[in-house]
């Protein structure tokens, strides 16, 4: 804080200097007109009640001085400009930009960005340095220890059972910082060639919550550190004669580090990794620790690794008699990543010369680095003639390849959270290559005095992949459109889509590996049929006064033969109108409301894996075992904004309101919900099923409960300019989030539960807030 | 097990749809031309005199304000690059005679547009006429505004790209007002982070080749390439993500573990006795003489389902990382 009233009582001296240096020379005749300036100074207060962290999810509206400076010059062969604002504060930015006419552009421009997740969240994990975290050793034993009337982990949902960790646990505000860096100069060698170069640095601090599960009850949330930098480096030379066409030339490159190989952190169940006391292959490890929580004494995953990409790319333009244009470009990208390979496991009990006998793969990584390359290779060739006013033609061809060269890893050998070894037969890594055919054509037909034109067009799209079920799949397109742009009362926009997707070299194999029934497709991948269209009607039936309606859907149907599980449809609705009323220069206001829809629907089978075994109850192929999910999502928009402009003598008023409305729904059905839904569930009882959970228990289905959120967010600035340069502004902003959301935890009083059943967590979710921001300011231009 | 690199599918012109492309864009472009015989495009007629001074005695308000600031008003130009029939016009008026108004109103788009490309065909305009926008005859001052601009850079009719956009784009504009969005609406992105309006080569108006390409400018750190990756991931990253805006943590597109289910859906054998989270195990509190280790409603953990281990989702660099757990 005390900063940033330092900062910005220099930038005061420094804008004082120049509004004085402004005075002096405002005597002079004015050779040129200066560029805008202004500079705004004042106090912002901003008050909060709930989760004050997602009020300013991407802002710093911390109370406490406020400063906008904007600085230009202009002479009639350059202009100069400076511009800052909320100095001081973690959401600054700062720009320098030089324009030497037709010549020379330089920028500088700072930005800092803050992802701001909770400001309550709380962990008893103690931050040990190098993305390495901790537990209260004593504490573990106990747990380890199972002593009588210590919880480590819940394993009841009631919020006054609390976990011996909750009074270790303190509070910490969870955020990560992104600054950026952007420089950029474009000098013109000529009338026709140029040369640009700009590099972007960007460091991205703080933290972020991220799993660390043990298992299924074991799961925790850590306040991952972040410590990384992308540099980014892009270089073009352009040469352009407007009469033939131009060409472009260009390097990028990008650079990722990262400070964070891995991360570890405590097992909150266990000091020491568990000991069966049992030789290999029955121990020392428990064969269930990936599930009951006897795994290691901490954890260890890889982070996301430094890598870069370097692409050279040419874009050329060729133009030709009857408007007529080819152009296209040609990019090849060069994607590598060789950091060093974690060991399997942090155990010490399984990583040991004792268990490699029995997974031999796990005595050795298969290679000590990544060794992980993609070529990529893209190319668009692009095709546009328009002979005659009536017709025009364009065609395009797209291919994109990414080639993934990296060797394949064998990960057939492997160790399950950290608690157990094992060997899964046939685990080779895919080698996730693309390689995409784009074929598009179209026509226009116009009318040209009408100003309506119709264009059909036809779009084939073939993507070869590897490591999928299907191995192809293509896209077959038609298209066609309406546009009536050109009439003095209304604009019309029309297009409609259908496309039919055929999914190809089916791979049954896939499936299985992934424990999917034989009838479960992939809904990125199969066959589909989709209709997709939307409507802009704009209305003017005078200069004053306009209305837009807006509508668009898209329906998609996954079928195909054999398609039985797996996402079978989804449905995307959209209606949007607007009004818009310019009553003249100094009174504007408009108004809009809509309404998505989302819809889909899932079918699916409770099962236990094939067993084969003659005469026993198979529920793999038991139908009564199905069941379907309807997810389906309404969001009302709407807004209304007022700008006066000078209405009021000297004074600007801008008011904007914003709503929207959640609702997502979640309603199950099919044989195996209806079962559980009988009072008694006896159907449940089907032949050979004796599952314990029907014991005692009238119905232990829980569909999950809607989650819905409204937002409201309300906005008016005045700004009052008492002489013509100088006024004095008064901004309020105020928002209100409600939101329901089951899978966020509270204690009885509100607060985040960081110790919910089955884990430890930072008590992040999404909670609800209402926050108001006063900002008083004195406004001075020159 | 297959995979790309090994399946050996020979050259990518082997596709039947690739030689067909090729063949028709070169009868096109061979075509073309001729067809056009005699419709070669004009250069500009030659505009010496007539600049804004000229000009301003009658139009001061559209040559003054923020037009002076302008570029255009700066750079070596005149009203009559873009205007024509001035000469005309001033000779009638001046003679107190209805002449030709020099007007751009009513003027069809594709004209309107290859006037500005005249200057403009250049940089991130190089493909306008190929694109999307320039197809469906929309024109340049849809968007901009030569002599009235509202935006700081740009010349927007509005104060900031978004505005533009929305006034067409009315479901993006509703997207980005939901609880999990990019930070448009505070400023800090604009739709030109992502899309080039201008782009006529590149899906979506992309300013990358492909959509996961474009992520990967911010979110260097899922470019990988991993040890273990996962497909739909690599391939599209709006697979689960709508860049637009979501209601749902980390702008998935459905709640998790929904947005899990869509493929990860029929018994896996995943959960002991074969059934599936949130349905018959998705209770509140483990039942008497459960199991330890009975999966509960910590399936649900903070909005994050399976990626509660699933963690590096995206793609793992650990030995371990088959199931992305590590």
């Amino acid at each position: 804080m005390r900063n940033r009233y330092m900062i910005s009582a220099a930038l005061l001296v420094l804008a004082s200097a120049s509004v004085a240096d402004a005075q002096q020379k405002a005597a002079a005749p004015a050779k040129a007109p200066a560029l805008e300036q202004a500079w705004e100074l004042g106090f912002r207060s901003t008050t909060t009640t709930g989760d004050e962290a997602r009020y300013q999810r991407y802002q710093d509206l911390t109370s406490g001085l406020s400063s906008k400076i904007w600085l230009g010059k202009e002479t009639g062969v350059a202009a100069y400009d400076f511009s800052a604002a909320n100095i001081g504060y973690d959401d600054q930015s700062y720009a320098v930009k030089y324009n030497k006419f037709g010549s020379l552009k330089l920028s500088a421009e700072f930005t800092g960005q803050p992802l701001n997740y909770a400001f309550n969240t709380l962990t008893p994990y103690k931050y040990a340095g190098n993305n390495k975290w901790t537990l209260d050793a004593a504490t573990r034993t106990r747990v380890q220890n199972k002593e009588v009337g210590i919880v480590g982990i819940g394993t009841n949902a009631a919020t006054n059972v609390a976990s011996i960790f909750r009074g270790l646990a303190t509070t910490f505000p969870m955020s990560a910082q992104r600054d950026m860096l952007d420089l950029g100069m474009k000098y013109r060698v000529n009338s026709f060639a140029g040369v640009d170069v700009a590099f972007k640095t960007t460091k991205k601090t703080g933290n972020q919550p991220w799993g660390a599960a043990f298992a299924f009850n074991d799961a925790q949330e850590i306040p991952m550190a972040l410590d990384n930098r992308t540099n980014e480096f892009t270089a073009g030379l352009e040469i352009n004669k407007p009469k033939y066409g131009m060409i472009r030339a260009e390097y990028q490159g990008s650079f990722y580090k990262t400070e964070f190989a891995t991360m570890e952190w405590d097992n909150p169940l266990r000091a020491t990794d568990y000991d069966n006391g049992k030789l290999p292959p029955l121990g020392p490890w428990d064969a269930s620790g990936y599930s009951n929580g006897n795994g290691p004494a901490f954890g260890r995953m890889a982070m996301a690794p430094s890598n870069q990409m370097n692409t050279f790319r040419v874009f050329g333009l060729y133009k030709m008699p009857g408007h007529t244009t080819l152009n296209g470009h040609l990019a090849f990208t060069k994607m590598t990543q060789d950091e060093d390979v974690i060991p399997f496991t942090s155990n010490a009990k399984i990583a040991n010369a004792a268990t490699y006998p029995f997974f031999p793969g796990l005595a050795a990584l298969p290679r000590s680095t990544a060794n992980a390359t993609v070529n990529g290779l893209n190319a668009v060739i692009n095709f546009a003639t328009r002979p005659t006013d009536y017709f025009a033609f364009d065609m395009k061809y797209r291919f994109n390849d990414h080639e993934n060269v990296t060797p394949h890893w064998n990960g057939e050998y492997n160790v399950r959270f950290d608690a157990v070894p094992e060997y899964v037969p046939g685990t080779l890594t895919h080698g996730q290559s693309i390689r995409q055919n784009t074929m598009e054509a179209g026509a226009t037909f116009s009318l040209p005095n009408r100003g309506t034109a119709l264009k059909f067009g036809y779009i084939m799209d073939d993507t070869k992949r590897g490591g999928r079920a299907f191995s192809d799949m293509t896209d077959y397109t038609f298209r066609a459109s309406l546009d009536a742009y050109q009439n003095q009362y209304f604009t019309l926009r029309g297009i409609l889509e259908s496309t039919r997707r055929i999914g190809s070299g089916l791979s049954i194999e896939h499936i299985e590996e992934g424990g999917g029934q034989h009838e479960l497709r992939f809904y990125d991948e199969a066959d589909m049929d989709r209709i997709k269209s939307s409507l802009l009607l704009t209305l003017t039936p005078t200069s004053k006064f306009d209305v837009n309606l807006s509508l668009s859907s898209l329906d998609d149907e996954y079928n195909g033969e054999g398609h039985e599980f797996g996402l079978l449809s989804m449905t995307n609705t959209s209606m949007n109108l607007a009004g818009n009323f310019y009553a003249n220069d100094k009174v504007t206001l408009g108004a809009m409301f809509g309404v998505d829809k989302f819809k889909s629907m899932q079918e699916s089978r409770n099962a236990n894996p094939f067993s084969a075994v003659v005469g026993a109850y198979e529920s793999w192929n038991d139908p009564n075992r199905n069941w379907s999910l309807d997810n389906e999502e309404t969001v009302k928009t709407a807004g209304v904004w007022v700008d006066l402009i000078k209405a009021l003598p000297k004074t600007d008023v801008r008011f904007s309101f914003n709503y929207s409305d959640s609702d997502n729904g979640f309603t199950y059905g099919g044989p195996r919900i209806a079962q559980f839904l009988a009072p008694d569930n006896v159907a449940l009882r089907t032949v050979g099923d004796t599952r314990a959970c029907a014991t005692g228990i009238t119905s232990c289905f829980i569909p999950q409960p809607n989650v819905t959120n409204t937002w409201t967010q309300m906005k008016v600035d005045i700004k009052h300019m008492f002489r013509p340069a100088m006024g004095l502004g008064l901004g309020y902003q105020y928002e209100k989030l409600d939101i329901t959301d089951f899978a966020t935890t509270n204690l009885a009083d509100g607060s985040p539960r960081m110790d919910p059943l089955g884990a430890i967590t930072t008590g992040y979710g999404n909670r609800p807030y209402t926050g108001g921001t006063l900002i008083a300011r004195l406004i001075y231009m020159f | 097990m297959t995979s790309m690199t090994s399946r050996g599918s020979g050259s990518w012109l082997s596709l039947p749809g690739s030689w067909l492309a090729v063949g028709a864009l070169l009868g096109a472009i061979v075509l073309a031309p001729v067809a056009a015989h005699g419709q070669a495009t004009k250069a500009p007629a030659a505009s010496a005199g007539w600049t804004a001074s000229d000009c301003e005695s009658c139009h001061d308000k559209a040559v003054g304000g923020g037009y002076a600031k302008t570029a255009h008003a700066q750079a070596d130009q005149s009203c009559a690059s873009c205007h024509s029939d001035v000469a005309e016009h001033y000779k009638a008026m001046s003679d107190g005679k209805d002449g030709p108004k020099p007007t751009l109103k009513g003027v069809k788009p594709a004209t309107l547009n290859e006037k500005c490309l005249t200057c403009h065909e250049k940089g991130n305009q190089e493909s306008f006429n190929a694109s999307m926008h320039s197809r469906r005859n929309v024109s340049c001052v849809s968007c901009h505004s030569i002599h009235s601009a509202k935006s700081q850079t740009a010349q927007l009719k509005t104060k900031n790209d978004a505005e533009t956009c929305y006034s067409c784009h009315k479901a993006e504009r509703a997207k980005m007002n939901r609880t999990s969005h990019h930070p448009v609406r505070e400023g800090k992105m604009a739709c030109s982070s992502c899309h080039n309006v201008h782009e006529g080569n590149r899906p979506k108006m992309l300013k990358a080749e492909s959509i996961n390409d474009l992520c990967y400018t911010c979110h260097t750190e899922k470019r990988g390439p991993f040890v273990f990756e996962h497909a739909p991931v690599r391939e599209d990253c709006v697979s689960c993500h709508d860049a637009h805006g979501s209601n749902h943590p980390r702008m998935v597109t459905q709640k998790q573990p929904t947005l899990c289910w869509n493929c990860h859906l029929t018994g896996s054998g995943h959960f002991g006795a074969g059934d599936n989270y949130s349905t018959e195990k998705g209770q509140p509190t483990a039942p008497a003489g459960a199991p330890s280790g009975y999966p509960t409603a910590n399936s649900r953990l903070i909005g994050r389902g399976c990626t509660k281990c699933h963690l590096n989702i995206h793609g793992s660099n650990s030995p371990s990382g088959a199931y992305f757990i590590r």
